[in-house]
């Protein structure tokens, strides 16, 4: 019985000068300077009042 | 006299090691400070976010292991669960990686060591580093094709840097318990070890907070009332900590 064949597909890969990179590498770098990005510029939804009519945090 | 200070005279005369130990604990993290629920102004942005974003990942790759190493390998390698199940212990992974890089960037432009927080950089820093060999260890115990080429690859880059003779990545029993207990349990004391020092220190402000954000923050005490803080304007190299604050008014109370 033959063992099941695994196909891999050809990883994607950018070349300039010494550096080399995968496709894949790249993008989720790039997602990650987004999400920081983002967490610095988005504004942060307002807190939720307590019964005591106190915000969560100060404005 | 205030409470305190007759709890710290009957502690120095304490022969007991667990009142010692308690009342270690109790001034390391005062009580208000283990789960506050009021933070600072400067709080209120997402860069706050990634690092219990960390823990959160962190919880899925703890139990999705423990799921895994209770398996076994002819578990998820052949069964649709156990596949499911290794997934969710990579991908955990991947996102922890994530989160914590998007945490340390925001620390380190923050200079989250101002104000006495050397020792929560480092404790973080260093957890980094060790959930680095972590998952190469976790790369290393896939038991398939895959794990002996990155053993094979990485016994020649760490022979290369020195350190080949210190343990053997080709050896898949050390390289195994490695990743499921000597390392998880490192990372697990640096993680919460980082966790109390924030606790103790207070989520460190911004360079542009004024001193306003600072004054009058408020911590509730399980009794008699909440208190209200005045807090000392900050300098920027000595940057006053919640615990400091909180301690004056815990023994006024008292």
């Amino acid at each position: 019985m033959m063992a099941p064949t695994v196909f891999v597909a050809q990883a994607h890969y950018l070349h300039a000068g010494v550096v080399q990179i995968s496709l894949a590498n790249l993008l989720i770098i790039v997602l990650m300077i987004t999400a920081f990005v983002l967490a610095l510029v988005l504004p942060f939804p307002r807190g939720h009042e307590d019964p005591e009519g106190a915000p969560d945090v100060r404005n | 006299m205030s409470g305190i200070e007759a709890d710290r005279i009957e502690v120095r005369s304490s022969r007991n090691w667990t009142v010692r130990l308690r009342e270690r604990i109790v001034r390391t993290v005062p009580r208000g400070q283990w789960l506050p629920d009021r933070q600072p102004a400067y709080v209120r942005s997402w860069i706050y976010v990634f690092g219990v974003a960390c823990l959160a990942a962190l919880i899925v790759v703890i139990a999705s292991g423990i799921a895994l190493a209770v398996e076994g390998a002819g578990w998820w390698h052949v069964s649709a669960l156990g596949h499911f199940v290794n997934s969710v212990h990579l991908w955990s992974v991947e996102l922890f990686f994530g989160f914590m890089v998007v945490h340390l960037w925001g620390k380190f432009f923050m200079a989250a060591w101002r104000g006495k927080r050397a020792l929560t950089w480092i404790t973080g820093a260093i957890a980094f580093v060790g959930s680095i060999g972590t998952a190469f260890t976790g790369y290393l115990s896939q038991s398939n094709f895959d794990s002996q080429w990155i053993a094979g690859q990485a016994k020649d880059g760490l022979n290369a840097v020195g350190i080949g003779s210190r343990f053997n990545v080709l050896n898949s029993g050390q390289m195994l318990l490695f990743h499921v207990s000597l390392l998880p349990l490192i990372i697990g004391v640096l993680v919460v070890l980082h966790i109390v020092l924030v606790r103790r220190h207070g989520v460190v402000p911004p360079f542009d907070a004024e001193p306003a954000d600072y004054l009058r923050t408020e911590v509730r005490l399980p009794s008699p009332e909440p208190a209200v803080l005045a807090i000392t304007p900050p300098d920027q190299h000595e940057i006053p900590t919640p615990r400091e604050a909180v301690a004056p008014v815990i023994g006024s109370a008292s």
